[in-house]
């Protein structure tokens, strides 16, 4: 049977699409449709703010996962690499009149570049002792944020922070990114495309890599897995994402305060990853929508939608450890078991 | 010490012979010599066999060669590098596959993705393309993937490659970190007591097995209690004794030694 099936991959991967092709096709023309109708349905101010927030929390969730989910590294110092985009980005911006694209890619390579520092310093550290060592980054990123009244106005807050220029594309009326619609699309655009290079990366030979490195480092090490490398590839991709997103965040709101990028914005994301599936690339997407759209359905009875959220939290980690996307899965197999059977563990 | 010194010069000819020599090993842990002046060497397409009493040093030896740690004195040449100070993973790109006492599997990973990661360092893709999967990409997936199945063919776990790791038999297991070993493609392949737990049966088909490696040209070194799989596979054997070699010799200048009896039966050597 094995054979007659790899026999047949062989032959037919180089011509036709296959099936899971197609159905991969299918969810990504599902998710473009999603982002191109939401705020269409949603046309009020205050949710189409909200949609921003979820794209940008997707971001940052993605990032996360690929450095816990993917590599197994416990980092808790998202909130940093989110802070250290958004201020690069905007310092640049309104101190040194870099334009907006320029000042965005700086952003991210200076969060990415913050990550590959970090990992390089904790790459002998495991566990609970990397958590401790990227917490501690978070704390002092966020001190620094707050202390160098200087150059970052701590408490103060930086203000007017332009929102992304207009694109003026051949034939099409000008895109104005101060419509939240317009700001929307290119955030979960770029969103869009993260997750797609994600997976694409992850389906290679670098995903077998850091899976080697999550689940046991010292037999990848015997089959020549450069396992602090990985480490430090993982941290820099992650890192660079949340950095992307501080750029957007900041654009965005349009002010910045270091009280956005405090340390339990890193439990958060954290949170969300859990919640999601760690492991996996749909479960961070879904943990971040969840944890983003729950707090605001829950805004009307006052503070005691913290305890609910609270409580939703406990209940994911004790009924369903693999999160939603397993607990899904673990649905789909009783409704059909052969519908789930190929599903990673 | 003196083989070191007279292999240095001609180092090219030594490889011609030699696979892996190790000259003048030692390692300490705190007061404990656990490897003392410890010198051999591997032959190209033999087997060799490295015995000896529990405590005799035997782990920290293999710990030495892959580079778990670094030895306190002398060297490692591995097809003529010296790797003394390589740390595994650059060891194991050099061409030394390795397996463990205590089976090192990826528990959660399905049996053919175990395999599929002991092809790493043999991907040969465009780096493009680990992003934008075109068509090389996937004709050297779809080779990778046949190849993980005919290695796990040889094993006989073609009807497990769907299952997870951590599920299989303790035997089992014991052939899939093997399967996963050859997916390196070794020079070398260093087995760490591969027929420990296993029953007479499967110390059987692992000896077939091993066997057949070797009528193919591989070179092993194989550090193991099993008598039965020593007599039977080794070219040559290393008995260590007290963190030293006792004695090295055939299989047959083995089991008539006086010494060796003796330090497996507990005696003072006479």
């Amino acid at each position: 049977m094995s054979d007659g099936s790899s026999a047949s991959i062989a032959h037919s991967a180089p011509r036709g699409p296959s099936p899971s092709a197609l159905l991969q096709a299918g969810k990504l023309l599902a998710a473009v449709l999603a982002i191109a109708v939401l705020p269409l349905l949603f046309t009020d101010n205050y949710w189409q703010s909200t949609l921003i927030v979820c794209a940008i929390n997707v971001l940052l969730a993605l990032g996360l996962d690929l450095v816990l989910g993917y590599a197994g590294q416990l980092n808790l110092g998202q909130s940093a690499f989110y802070g250290l985009g958004a201020y690069i980005s905007t310092l640049l911006i309104t101190r040194l009149g870099v334009p907006y694209w320029g000042a965005f890619l700086l952003g991210m390579f200076g969060a990415g570049l913050a990550g590959v520092a970090l990992s390089v310093f904790g790459v002998r550290l495991r566990g609970h002792y990397l958590a401790i060592a990227s917490l501690g980054f978070a704390v002092i990123t966020y001190q620094i944020l707050l202390n160098w009244i200087g150059l970052t106005q701590g408490p103060l807050g930086i203000y007017a922070i332009p929102p992304p220029p207009p694109l003026a594309l051949p034939g099409l009326p000008v895109i104005a990114f101060a419509h939240p619609a317009n700001m929307f699309y290119l955030i979960a655009g770029f969103t869009l495309l993260a997750y797609l290079l994600l997976d694409a990366m992850l389906r290679s030979p670098i995903g077998e890599a850091l899976t080697a490195v999550r689940e046991d480092e010292i037999s990848a090490a015997s089959l020549g897995i450069n396992c602090a490398a990985w480490k430090v590839f993982a941290f820099g991709i992650g890192a660079a994402f949340a950095g992307a997103a501080g750029c957007f965040y900041a654009s965005f709101v349009g002010t910045l305060v270091p009280d956005a990028f405090f340390i339990t914005e890193s439990f958060t994301i954290l949170a969300m990853v859990i919640v999601g599936g760690m492991g996996t690339l749909i479960g961070p997407v879904w943990g971040a929508i969840l944890l983003t759209i729950l707090p605001e359905l829950l805004r009307g009875i006052g503070d005691l939608r913290l305890v609910l959220y609270g409580l939703a939290l406990t209940l994911v980690v004790m009924l369903m450890p693999g999160g939603l996307v397993q607990a899904a899965q673990a649905i789909l197999r009783r409704l059909g078991p052969r519908r789930a059977a190929r599903s990673s563990p | 010490m003196s083989t070191a010194a007279s292999l240095a010069p001609s180092t090219q000819a030594a490889t011609a012979a030699s696979l892996l020599e190790a000259s003048g090993l030692s390692k300490n842990f705190g007061g404990v010599r656990a490897v003392r002046t410890t010198s051999f060497t591997v032959r190209q397409g033999t087997v060799l066999a490295v015995i000896g009493p529990n405590g005799a040093g035997k782990s920290t030896l293999i710990n030495l060669l892959t580079g778990v740690h670094a030895p306190d004195a002398g060297r490692v040449v591995f097809a003529g590098t010296d790797v003394t100070v390589l740390p595994p993973h650059k060891r194991a790109r050099l061409g030394l596959a390795r397996t463990f006492q205590k089976i090192r599997l990826f528990r959660q990973l399905s049996v053919l993705d175990n395999v599929i990661a002991g092809f790493h360092i043999r991907h040969r893709i465009p780096a493009w393309q680990y992003v934008v999967h075109g068509s090389a990409f996937r004709q050297a997936r779809a080779d990778t993937r046949r190849e993980a199945l005919e290695l796990l063919e040889f094993v006989g776990l073609t009807g497990q490659s769907e299952a997870a790791a951590g599920s299989l038999a303790y035997g089992q297991q014991r052939m899939l970190e093997i399967a996963r070993a050859l997916a390196l493609q070794p020079r070398l392949l260093l087995l760490d007591e591969p027929a420990a737990g296993l029953n007479p049966a499967e110390v059987d088909h692992l000896l077939g097995y091993l066997s057949q490696l070797r009528a193919r040209g591989l070179t092993l070194l194989v550090v193991e209690h099993n008598m039965e799989l020593v007599m039977n596979l080794a070219d040559h054997i290393l008995v260590m004794h007290h963190g030293e070699p006792l004695f090295s010799g055939t299989p047959a200048e083995v089991q008539g030694n006086p010494a060796v009896i003796s330090a497996y039966l507990g005696e003072d050597p006479p």
